[in-house]
Parts: C-alpha cells; sequence; structure tokens
C-alpha cells in the first residue's frame, strides 16, 4: 500500500462510497434478504451443486448456506433446469442461481453472472513418483464418458481412454485438479483446459451483486478444500 | 492557363503541419482514451455508446491525415482534376459510419429502455482492492472527454484557416464530447443511487448525438459533392468569394458582363467565368491578365478557367433558398 500512496487513497475515498450505501438496488433486493428470505433456485451439476431427495449439497450450496447465515437469512430452495429457473430469475422471482456455471457457457451471454470466483483446470494427473510428461502429445490419458474431457485431450494431441469411473483408471488421467488430487494421483503441469465459475444473479441488483461478489471473493482460498472434501 | 497543384500557399503550410501534428495528438490519444473506457465497459450501455463514439472519433483524423496526403498530388491523364476531392469522400465515408452505428446503437439503447433491461455492475479487483466497476468508469469517462474538449478547441481556428471542413467538422464533434461525458456520468451515477434506467437513457441521448453528427455532415458532404455554392467552413452562410471575383470581372474594361460559376473540390475551388467581351483585341492577353488577377485574390481561386462567350445564359434562381 505505502508504493501505491494515491492508490490507497483512491480505494479510502471508494470505499467511503460503498460505507453510503452505494450501490444501491433499483429493487432493494439485498435489504429484503437481510433477516429474510433468500430465494435460490438450484440445479444439478456435482460437485458444485447436488441434488439428492429433498436437501441439496455440494461447494455452492455450502458456500450459500454460509451467506444466508451471515444475512441472517432463510433460504427457500427452487430446483428446477436452467431454462426454467433462468426464467424465474429474470423475472425476479428467484434472488440467486447455483448449479456450477461456467462463464465460457453459453448462457453466460443471457444471464447475469457474477465474477468468476474461482479458476478450475482441467489438467493432466500421474501416479505419485512419476515423472511428470511434458505434454498430453501421443499419451493415452483416462478420461471419463459423456464429458468434455476426452475432447479436450485430443485437441491436445493425446489418445483419450474414455472410462465409465476414474476411480479405477490406470494412470495418467485427464480431470479436474481438485479430482486428481482427490483420487490420491499427482497433479502434472499439463493443463487441458482452463473454466472460470460463478454464480447467476438476478440482474441490475447491483448492491446485492456487489455484497455477493465481496462474499465469494472473501471464500476463495477454501473452495479447492471444499471440493476435494465433497468428492471423498 | 496553368494551376499549380500544391493545393496551400507558403504561410498555411506551418497551419496545415499544426494540423498534421494535432491529429496525430488525437489519434494517440484516442487510443488510450478508447482503451480506458473498454477496460471499464461493464454492462452499462451508455459506456458502450461513449466507446462505439471514442471509436468513430478516430474516423475523422485518419481521414484528414489520408486526404492531407493525397490532396497535393499532381492532375494526372486518368486524374484530370487532381486529387481535391479526397477530403470529401474520406468525410463522406466518415459521416456514412456515423450514421450507421449511430443509428444501430441507437436502437440497441431504446431497447433497452423498453424492455426494462437492469443494468448489473459488479466489482473488479484493482491492487488487491475489490472496488465496484462503476467507480472506475466516471474517470475513465473524464479522461476521455476532457483532452477531446482542449483537443477540439485548439483545432478550430486551425480548419478556418485552413478551410478544411472534414477538420471542423472533427474540432467541432470534439468539442462536443462533453455531452457524451456528462450524459454517461449522469447514467453512471443513476445506476450507484438504484435508477435501472438512467443508464439507458444516458445512451439514448448519446446515440442521438451521434446520429445527428452524422445526418449533419453528410447532408454537406452531399451538398458538396452535388456543386453547391462554395460555403463557409461552417456551412453556415454562402461563401462572398464568388461574389468579389464576379465584381472584379465585371470592372475590367473589355468586360461587358461576366458570370461566375464555382464549386468546392476539397478544400479548393474551381469553376468557370462567363465572359462577354466588349472588345475582341487583344482578348488572349486580357484573358490571361484577368486570370492572374483572380489566381492573386485567394488561394481558394485554385482553377478557374475564363471562358469567352457571345451572351450569357439565363440564370434559374432556387425555389427554395436552403443553406444560405
Amino acid at each position: 500500500m505505502a508504493r501505491h500512496p494515491k492508490t490507497a487513497a483512491l480505494a479510502v475515498a471508494l470505499s467511503f462510497l460503498s460505507a453510503c450505501g452505494l450501490p444501491r438496488d433499483p429493487e432493494g433486493t439485498l435489504q429484503r434478504v437481510r433477516g429474510g428470505t433468500l430465494r435460490v433456485g438450484i440445479t444439478e451439476h456435482p460437485p458444485w451443486t447436488i441434488v439428492d431427495g429433498d436437501e441439496p449439497g455440494g461447494v455452492e450450496v455450502t458456500l450459500v448456506e454460509d451467506l444466508a447465515e451471515r444475512l441472517d437469512a432463510r433460504i427457500s430452495w427452487t430446483f428446477g433446469s436452467e431454462a426454467q429457473l433462468f426464467e424465474a430469475l429474470e423475472r425476479r422471482e428467484l434472488d440467486l442461481v447455483i448449479g456450477g456455471f461456467a462463464a465460457d457457457d453459453p448462457w453466460a451471454e443471457i444471464v447475469s453472472l457474477t465474477q468468476p470466483y474461482i479458476t478450475i483446470r482441467t489438467i493432466v494427473g500421474v501416479s505419485p513418483g512419476t515423472p511428470s510428461p511434458s505434454s498430453a502429445d501421443g499419451l493415452r490419458i483416462a478420461a471419463e464418458r459423456g464429458t468434455d474431457v476426452p475432447a479436450l485431450v485430443e485437441e491436445h494431441d493425446g489418445i483419450p481412454v474414455r472410462v465409465d469411473s476414474l476411480e479405477d483408471a490406470s494412470p495418467p488421467v485427464a480431470a479436474d485438479e481438485w479430482e486428481v488430487r482427490a483420487l490420491g494421483l499427482q497433479p502434472t503441469d499439463v493443463i487441458l483446459h482452463e473454466s472460470q465459475y460463478a454464480m447467476a444473479i438476478v440482474p441490475g441488483e447491483n448492491a446485492w451483486l456487489v455484497y455477493l461478489e465481496r462474499y465469494l471473493r472473501s471464500r476463495l482460498s477454501e473452495v479447492p478444500d471444499l471440493l476435494v472434501e465433497q468428492a471423498s | 492557363m496553368k494551376a499549380g497543384h500544391a493545393e496551400l500557399p507558403a504561410d498555411k503550410e506551418s497551419i496545415r503541419r499544426r494540423a498534421v501534428r494535432l491529429e496525430i495528438v488525437s489519434i494517440l490519444y484516442l487510443i488510450t482514451a478508447a482503451t480506458a473506457v473498454y477496460l471499464t465497459l461493464g454492462n452499462s450501455q451508455a459506456m458502450k455508446t461513449a466507446w462505439v463514439e471514442d471509436l468513430l472519433s478516430f474516423i475523422p483524423p485518419i481521414s484528414f491525415l489520408f486526404a492531407t496526403r493525397r490532396r497535393n498530388q499532381p492532375p494526372t491523364r486518368t486524374f484530370p482534376y487532381g486529387h481535391h476531392r479526397a477530403t470529401s469522400v474520406a468525410y463522406l465515408a466518415g459521416s456514412v459510419a456515423l450514421l450507421t452505428f449511430g443509428t444501430l446503437i441507437l436502437l440497441d439503447s431504446v431497447s433497452k429502455l423498453v424492455t426494462f433491461e437492469h443494468p448489473s455492475i459488479g466489482t473488479v479487483v484493482l491492487f488487491d482492492n475489490q472496488i465496484w466497476l462503476g467507480w472506475l468508469m466516471i474517470p475513465a469517462l473524464l479522461y476521455t472527454g476532457i483532452p477531446m474538449l482542449i483537443l477540439g478547441r485548439m483545432k478550430l481556428p486551425l480548419a478556418r484557416a485552413l478551410h478544411d471542413k472534414s477538420l471542423y467538422a472533427d474540432a467541432r464533434m470534439m468539442r462536443a464530447d462533453w455531452l457524451t461525458t456528462t450524459a454517461a456520468s449522469l447514467g453512471v451515477l443513476g445506476i450507484a443511487v438504484g435508477l435501472w434506467w438512467a443508464d439507458a437513457v444516458a445512451a439514448t441521448i448519446i446515440s442521438f448525438s451521434i446520429v445527428s453528427d452524422g445526418w449533419e455532415n453528410l447532408r454537406q458532404v452531399t451538398a458538396d459533392l452535388m456543386d453547391h455554392v462554395p460555403t463557409t467552413v461552417d456551412h453556415q452562410m454562402a461563401d462572398p468569394l464568388p461574389a468579389k471575383v464576379e465584381k472584379a470581372v465585371r470592372s475590367l474594361p473589355w468586360v461587358k458582363e461576366a458570370r461566375v460559376r464555382l464549386r468546392e473540390e476539397g478544400h479548393v475551388y474551381f469553376g468557370e467565368v462567363y465572359v462577354v467581351p466588349s472588345t475582341q483585341r487583344d482578348l488572349l492577353r486580357n484573358i490571361e491578365r484577368a486570370h492572374e488577377k483572380i489566381r492573386s485574390m485567394d488561394w481558394r481561386l485554385h482553377d478557374v478557367v475564363i471562358a469567352p462567350t457571345a451572351e450569357l445564359h439565363d440564370e434559374v434562381e432556387d425555389l427554395e433558398e436552403n443553406r444560405s
């Protein structure tokens, strides 16, 4: 901070503005949620969101439950498809929709997403103690069937071996970094893809948006552990 | 009769060089300004229109620099009148771009307004501080607004001295950029206090000003290309020069009647002086002398032909005197 006295002054000035309650919500969402009800839409996308019976679970559910506690709010969950939930969000019947949405998903164009709160890398993992390959080129790599991972392997000139479960696949495997760790494998520097995850939020409620983005950033460092925890 | 191909007299050359320098400075500055606005764009429609306007602001200085290289090229067999109209062509292209993009973004802004679209503006992390992007938009807007105003003011007198309509339009547009800065800043402040419509209203105002700039410029450059009678650089009135030439030629002892017809080719005037001589004696030498006299009246009288004729045709009055 001392090296940027002007930036520090600017930051002080700007936090003063935030202290005045700016920006404000046109429809007062943040105020209504505080001590009230947080209306959350949820669509399944493990490990971010898991819908099992009536009880939702997953990393984003944990984050939202903690958020509600902070706001002293009760959560009312709505289960549904993206199409249903985004429609309800657009019409202000929901305050938030979660489901492990990536910033490069097709619907990122039509709904309001928060700033991505975490970047997840899809990487190649090897057995502990084996040397890391320098690239995926020519390697036979296990990847889960029915996901985008086999295609990512192909894009990097690897040969995908499609498996039903990574648990009993023989390394190297391609998966998200936390998954590789959860499998007890050793992550390598071979990165196949990066996805940034975000939540969908009711459009134009900027105080609510700023509150949520600040909250998510404050939890950033815990997300990888939450992911591994979820997997085990 | 010869017409030199270099348009400007020596004393105007230094002004032209200053204008070129200013336009280069404008382009360099616009690159930084457009970048600043782009980086803080967010979801604000007002910021988007301000950005489009910044991008469109590149057209006048670039076309000025392009025209300034082109205009002094000597006439050739394929371009016997020289390249003076390079200016008008560049100006025409610029006007069409303003009108097109202005209309598109105007429709976009109005549709956001009528569909009640609430703009979402979140936070960014800057030097480890997480701040609302809206607070960065306003300094970015001021950065694009204030230097524009100054550059516009500096270009205006140069445009008058050089009789350069594209430079004049550029200067006027830049000077009017305060409107964009103010409207967009108010739009952002409106979002900050929870007025979702402020942004789209500001965007509508800005895009409307782009459209009207484009329309006005298009109207004027079309008139110039249609050989409208020369006007002053601000298009406010007819240039008195043709009348002065006509008077000067009429006052020559060998001239019975004369009529002048001039048109603008970019910065300079081309045209004919029809003369009914009272005597045919020394006609060639008389014409030559009259030609020199006309050339010395004003640097803009670039290529004027004196045509002796037996009688003048009747001039038809305009049904409506639209622009003089």
